[in-house]
């Protein structure tokens, strides 16, 4: 089922990176939403986890909206020729991975049965490889909700109950 | 942020000043960080409006990022 981010929240939930990210950045399209969700999770107590996948892909964000911001050029390209230039994004990446820990944001890790669980859900689902990743870790860890603002998640709203804010996916 | 220079350590513990121990409210948190230049101890505000917020960007497509990252980037392979 797709479930609105305003509806009743489930005991626990995995938190999709896309949630964290558009909370975090001011530029992101669904960033207040995103922040009064994390606001409600927090005030409600909710359990939430996320795959250790997630940090990667917050990660790589972070570095790549600074590092294009202050080079004007893609990251891999200012990489390249640069490698020191992802330090700018230092402060940014320490920051907010502490305050995830400090939340209390479970940190979930990928074995070999969430990959080979992943392998199927890329066919059964329709699923990107890292989606599906998230997809079989949420099942594998007994989730029943997952939240994103991920519109290829719509998919899989069979398979657990889907939060967003993303009116693409609220249709 | 507030950084203490000076710290003891004894009996394996680390001793904080009384000063910045009587300033925290029962609600804080600490976070300790060891960084190149020694350790920082700061009173932790909510984590949650610590992070909300916390990265002025331009607007951006954060789910096309996520979905095409090595796409938009790797222009040279091809």
């Amino acid at each position: 089922m797709i479930v609105r981010f305003t509806d009743k929240l489930p005991k626990a939930l995995y938190l999709d990176s896309s949630v964290i990210l558009n909370a975090t950045m001011t530029g992101g399209r669904f960033h207040a939403e995103c922040a009064s969700f994390l606001r409600r999770i927090r005030d409600e107590g909710i359990r939430c986890a996320t795959a250790s996948l997630s940090l990667d892909e917050i990660w790589y964000i972070l570095i790549k909206n600074k590092v294009e911001h202050l080079t004007g050029q893609f990251l891999v390209k200012s990489y390249k020729s640069n490698p020191n230039s992802i330090l700018s994004a230092r402060e940014d990446v320490e920051r907010i991975t502490f305050d995830l820990l400090m939340i209390g944001l479970e940190i979930l890790t990928v074995d070999l049965d969430a990959m080979l669980d992943a392998k199927d859900f890329l066919w059964d689902c329709k699923l990107l490889p890292r989606d599906s990743v998230h997809l079989a870790v949420t099942l594998k860890h007994r989730f029943k909700a997952i939240a994103t603002t991920n519109p290829d998640f719509r998919s899989v709203s069979d398979l657990v109950d889907v939060y967003t804010c993303n009116p693409k996916m609220l249709r | 942020m507030e950084k203490i220079e000076e710290v003891e350590i004894e009996e394996g513990c680390i001793k904080l000043p009384v000063e910045f121990i009587q300033r925290l409210k029962h609600e804080n948190k600490v976070l300790v960080r060891l960084e190149r230049f020694g350790l920082i101890v700061k009173p932790k505000i909510d984590p949650v409006e610590d992070l909300i917020g916390c990265v002025k960007s331009v607007p951006r497509d954060i789910e096309k990022q996520l979905d095409e990252r090595v796409e938009e980037d790797d222009s040279e392979i091809y």
